[in-house]
């Protein structure tokens, strides 16, 4: 089963990530802030983590720039959660090495989609 | 007496355009005193106090905008919950829901759209007045704006049995922001379509003349009351025929509109008659 990390420090929008996901068949990770997604993708090697951009601590961005300077999780498909809609911080996400970033609010049947076609691509 | 009116003056300046309407108040109450017979170190200290005025005033206007883009990022996060944990509801089996609670959840499905809309559009308009746009100065082509435009709306007006046509002859080069004249274009076609009713017709032409570029966006829809027509651009203003058929929109689409056109050093005018139809002119410097 693809294993996906889910690190969001909303309890709510964490457990609706969580579940759809667990719906569309994925193996979840779930964790609340970047120094567990950190640890989390170190160890258990996600395929994939989502990563919300404003967490306490360790931002998505900070999370995501770290795993691509790690050669042990530099392949980890990596998409961003923002709720902020200004190209700059799109253009911030994306030169941390996100493969995609996803607006709040935002339909969780269109995140998996988005997943599902990542995941696809980097099969191809 | 004259300081507390030229404040006066000053604040609904600010209210009505922000800093630049303050600054045009400023400038023509001072025409108004060098008119007048003021002693010297009256007027000067006058001059002060315009200028403390004036300072705090752009201040006051950079604090709001600042607020309101970080309102708009917190109401996300809420919003993101309701939403999406009422498409989880929707999508589950359906008998385990009656017709009753589907329509509720479609109800709360609405607004929380209807939310979303508000919350970007309100962010717009703030990003717009703190004058996010300068920087982004470009050519760009109004002729192939249009055809995209034309192409984003086509499924929306065939949904709603609104037929679509141009006359456009392009190319209509011009300096501008692409984005935000994209958001324009976005905004007049969408609301023709909106406020048009089924075998209506949508008409976008665009052609130079002179030092301009024209555009105008006709519709063979509802129009708006005459009584109406001056509130078009103020913020949230709703026409009564729009709410009373419960059209959603935010009520901020053409001040967003306006302050784009004017940013851009252009015009904007409404001509509607009620139930025959509306037409949107917007002239462009090249």
């Amino acid at each position: 089963m693809t294993v996906v990390l889910v690190a969001d420090d909303d309890a709510d929008i964490r457990d609706l990530v969580a579940f759809k996901l667990e719906q569309a068949g994925f193996d979840v990770i779930a964790v609340e802030d970047g120094q567990t997604a950190l640890e989390q993708a170190r160890s258990r090697q996600p395929t994939l983590a989502v990563l919300d951009v404003s967490m306490p601590g360790l931002s998505g961005i900070d999370v995501c720039k770290m795993l691509r300077a790690d050669p042990a999780t530099a392949g980890i498909l990596i998409i961003m959660l923002t709720a902020r809609v200004q190209e700059q911080d799109v253009e911030g996400g994306f030169s941390a090495g996100a493969d995609d970033y996803v607006t709040k609010p935002f339909s969780p049947r269109e995140l998996v989609s988005r997943i599902q076609a990542l995941l696809s691509r980097a099969r191809a | 007496m004259r300081r507390p009116a030229c404040g006066a003056a000053l604040l609904a300046g600010l209210a009505g355009g922000g800093v630049l309407g303050a600054l045009a108040m400023a400038h023509l109450m001072s025409r108004l005193r060098a008119d007048s017979r003021l002693k010297d170190a009256e007027t000067e200290q006058l001059r002060r106090t315009e200028e403390e005025l004036l300072a705090r005033l752009k201040a006051l206007d950079a604090a709001k905008t600042d607020f309101m883009a970080t309102i708009s990022h917190e109401l996300r996060t809420p919003l993101t919950s309701i939403s999406g944990y009422v498409e989880l509801l929707r999508d589950s089996d359906p008998d385990e829901l009656t017709d009753a609670q589907q329509r509720m959840l479609e109800v709360i499905a609405r607004n929380a759209r209807r939310l979303r809309e508000l919350i970007e559009d309100i962010l717009t308009l703030s990003r717009i007045e703190s004058g996010g746009f300068s920087s982004d100065q470009g050519e760009v082509d109004l002729a192939q704006a249009i055809e995209r435009a034309l192409t984003a709306i086509t499924p929306a007006a065939e949904k709603a049995s609104v037929g679509l046509h141009s006359d456009v002859r392009g190319p209509l080069p011009l300096r501008g922001d692409g984005v935000q004249l994209d958001k324009v274009l976005a905004n007049l076609i969408g609301n023709a379509v909106k406020f048009t009713p089924p075998e209506g017709t949508v008409t976008v032409r665009a052609e130079r003349a002179g030092e301009h570029t024209v555009l105008w966006v006709s519709d063979t829809g509802m129009g708006i009351p005459p009584a109406e027509q001056n509130a078009l651009f103020v913020r949230f203003f709703r026409a009564t025929n729009a709410i009373r058929q419960a059209i959603p929109g935010t009520g901020l689409g053409l001040a967003i509109c306006q302050k784009i056109v004017d940013n851009h050093g252009g015009s904007i005018e409404v001509e509607s008659a009620e139930n025959v139809g509306t037409t949107v002119t917007v002239r462009l410097p090249h």
